[in-house]
């Protein structure tokens, strides 16, 4: 019954875990660095036949994926949603009103915010949003803590009858551990839904008012309803107070180990994070001289016990990120060691070149910036002349050389926006929009609908290779099967587009750059919306497919001009001494170097198709 | 063993560090030892910088580790093994993979690539114990390029025997998969040089 194993999980394969072993029957999310592993893992699960009941699927957008999730609780299943920390503020509409129609069965919605930043356009800290949206937030600190709070996440839940928010940071998400285990548990429930006017009706004021104070007062009540989930505690006897939560307790446990510390400090880990556990903290004030607060990120925590402190009229001095830690950046075990000794260990400046992850061999986006450029020019414009606004995927990469295509990237579908406010404004050249397809469906669309609507004249080229490929080829609407198994309904993107009433839509070849160039050029000559489809699948998953050929130098052509590494950037092409190579088990096989070469010194040749 | 055995792998985002991290994870956990390792995945997950932890031994508590406190540095390329520079104190065992992979502003000819002399010579100032392991060139022979990390691990657990070979073997199966053979041999090779 309480068989527990010991397996070496990632925190996010140690979240799929939790939710499988507290019978999670419906799990959602959109993919985005440092959650996506967390869905990944319970897809892998159920297409290897380990687990076979719980919906799971990649939602359109994590506004969606929150209400099915809602929507699945309220039938009695318990369900996870997941997202990184920009998809919880796309998600804050049905979060904000999910505290005042409650919810039935459990339901986790993990946030992993992203300090450094990592691979996130915003350092944000999501545990404002707890009193924003008046939810319980838990925060684990390690891939243990992940699989646990998952679990009691779900029983905290249910006893509150509200979602609950559980909030890591990628030291968490992507630190692999060992951690104990148990056996899954299948969900077992009846869906049902019973009408229920007063908590799902959000359109009576004087309903609203009363959920309001209800969930206030539910929220007063947390610390003593979940005492025996033993979320937050005190280790310790010293005199100097620590209080931290998440990753941080970490670090401050292994600097007071090392430095044998341990014995003059008293630590209060935090594992609820919102409503602060005010009986425990006031209690910790009461027996501390002073007091430090080690966090991950805004000092959200620090605020919360000062604000505590002067209402109970405690002198007990508290300081954190606002007076000791630096305010920006990832925290590190070498900044809690030079706030605990009190001297300068922060790490010294390394001056080394950059090395921005390229656009991969063979990647369509290559063809789909080179036929921009070319377009470009042919219009009569300069390149950089007419502003390219980006979005967020793989094609934020041409930011780099040798395109440095994009001139912003914002949020999910503001290439399209943004690009229309231009032209809202008054902006006399013409301006284009660069965006992904799974972006496009996320958000795009409705970006779309309104310039078309308001007839701005735009370019919009969609690039697209057919996955969510930045965070690892998750699945997009456009999937037939599912990567669960399950079959689904593809759209289809021309289809979509022209339905929406746009007249001028090419759909091109990625790999045909000079294609993509003469659209680009006759669109840019017509007013109101455009469409260009810039297709082709991604080359990550094309080569792993299996390919048919691949490109090859004839080095007594090769005049080394490099046009073929300046124009692509293709990081298959290779300069040695006095000629270009193409490292064969790189090259896609794509032609775009092929299609460059002046002296055509680039040749085809089949290949066994090897997987 | 001592009682922490803490290991950065510094490499270019497809070149198997963090299959590498997940193998020496795998191979603490078969040995009785607790681990943690630190990622970073995403963005960087092919052709970009790419930095990984491990930490091994009787009680880890944070997965990232201390400037200068690095047990070994796995430079699998010389300048991301220099980005990783702070990590490597006097005691820090490094071993490298000196052949250069260009960054794209080599490539278009905006920068040059720093001489290697002048790389080698920047961890030599900071420990004695580099090891230069030519791990590509190595894999090359065995047709197997995206092995040459377990050749450097191979080095690794010559010079400082932090884990029973056998146990790593084993973990490279699990990891791996159908795919071990190549990495297994890799290894073997490694452990001999």
């Amino acid at each position: 019954m309480h068989h527990s194993l010991k397996l070496v999980l990632m925190g996010n394969e140690a979240i799929a875990y939790g939710a499988l072993t507290a019978g999670v029957a419906v799990a959602s999310g959109y993919p985005g660095t440092p959650s996506s592993e967390v869905i990944d893992t319970l897809l892998e699960l159920i297409s290897s036949g380990r687990v076979n009941r719980p919906y799971v699927e990649w939602a359109v957008n994590e506004r969606v994926a929150f209400e099915i999730c809602l929507g699945a609780s309220l039938t009695g299943a318990r369900s996870l949603v997941t997202m990184k920390a920009p998809g919880i503020n796309v998600a804050s509409d049905p979060l904000l009103s999910s505290a005042y129609s409650g919810v039935e069965a459990g339901m986790l919605v993990l946030v992993a915010d992203d300090p450094g930043p990592h691979t996130t356009q915003t350092e944000q800290d999501s545990r404002w949003y707890g009193e924003l949206a008046k939810l319980p937030i838990i925060e684990p600190s390690d891939p243990q803590e992940a699989y646990d709070y998952t679990i009691i996440g779900y029983e905290l839940s249910e006893r509150v009858k509200l979602p609950v928010i559980m909030r890591t940071t990628t030291r968490v998400n992507h630190t692999v551990s060992d951690v104990e285990v148990k056996e899954f548990r299948e969900p077992s429930y009846t869906p049902t839904f019973s009408k229920n006017p007063k908590r799902y009706l959000r359109a009576v004021m004087a309903w609203n008012r009363e959920r309001h104070g209800e969930v206030l007062e539910t929220l007063d009540k947390v610390e003593s309803m979940i005492e025996d989930l033993k979320l937050n505690r005190i280790e310790g006897s010293g005199e100097v107070g620590i209080v931290c939560s998440g990753v941080a307790y970490n670090y401050v446990l292994e600097v007071l180990e090392k430095n044998q510390l341990i014995s003059q400090y008293k630590i209060l880990k935090l594992g609820l994070i919102h409503p602060i556990p005010k009986k425990i903290i006031s209690r910790f004030l009461r027996e501390v001289n002073s007091v430090i607060v080690v966090e991950e990120i805004d000092p959200y925590l620090e605020i919360k016990l000062k604000a505590l402190a002067y209402d109970e009229g405690l002198q007990v001095k508290i300081l954190g990120r606002q007076e000791l830690f630096p305010k920006i950046g990832e925290l590190t075990p070498d900044d809690v060691e030079s706030v605990l000794l009190g001297y300068n260990n922060r790490v010294e400046d390394n001056v080394v070149p950059r090395r921005p992850p390229p656009l991969c061999p063979g990647c369509p986006h290559i063809g789909t910036y080179m036929g921009l450029r070319v377009g470009i020019s042919k219009a009569g414009y300069k390149w950089g002349e007419i502003p390219v606004m980006g979005d967020i995927g793989c094609y934020a990469l041409g930011l780099n050389p040798p395109f440095e295509a994009i001139w912003t990237e914002h949020s999910m579908g503001a290439s399209i926006s943004m690009a229309a406010g231009l032209k809202a404004a008054g902006y006399p050249k013409p301006v284009v929009a660069v965006i992904g397809d799974s972006t496009f469906y996320h958000s795009g669309i409705t970006s779309l609908i309104e310039a078309i609507h308001k007839d701005l004249d735009i370019l919009v080229v969609i690039m697209d290779n057919g996955t969510v490929a930045m965070t690892g080829h998750q699945a997009t609407p456009e999937y037939e099967v599912s990567i669960s198994g399950r079959r689904m309904k593809p759209l289809n993107l021309e289809k979509v587009i022209k339905g929406l009433g746009v007249e001028k839509i090419a759909v091109v070849d990625a790999y045909d750059y000079k294609a993509v160039s003469e659209k680009v050029k006759e669109f840019l000559q017509h007013p109101g919306v455009k469409v260009i489809i810039s297709k082709r699948a991604c080359a990550v998953l094309s080569k792993r497919a299996g390919i048919e050929q691949v490109c090859y130098i004839d080095p007594a052509k090769c005049t080394n001009c490099l046009a073929c590494i300046k124009l692509t950037g293709c990081p298959a092409l290779f300069p040695m001494e006095d000629k270009v190579t193409i490292i064969e088990n790189e090259c896609a096989g794509c032609t775009l170097c092929m299609q460059v070469c002046l002296y055509n010194a680039i040749l085809i040749k089949k290949v066994e198709k090897n997987v | 063993m001592c009682d922490e055995y803490s290991i950065v792998i510094a490499g270019v985002g497809g070149q198997g560090g963090l299959t590498l991290s997940r193998v020496i994870a795998t191979a603490a956990n078969l040995s009785g030892l607790r681990v943690k390792t630190g990622e970073t995945l995403g963005m960087a997950q092919r052709g970009g910088s790419v930095q990984s932890y491990v930490k091994i031994g009787k009680v880890i508590r944070s997965p990232m580790i201390k400037r200068k406190t690095a047990n070994a540095l796995i430079g699998l390329e010389p300048l991301e093994a220099v980005r990783a520079i702070n990590y490597v104190g006097l005691h820090t065992r490094v071993v490298l993979d000196p052949d250069p992979i260009p960054t794209i502003f080599n490539l278009v000819g905006r920068e040059n690539y720093p001489e290697i002399r002048e790389l080698l010579g920047k961890l030599e100032e900071r420990t004695k114990h580099l090891y230069i392991v030519h791990a590509r060139r190595e894999s090359d022979k065995l047709n197997a390029r995206q092995s040459a990390n377990m050749i450097l691990l191979g080095k690794l657990i010559l010079i400082d025997r932090f884990l029973p070979a056998e146990k790593v073997e084993e973990a490279i199966r699990i990891v791996l998969g159908s795919k071990a053979e190549k990495a297994v041999a890799a290894f073997r090779i490694g452990v001999t040089l």
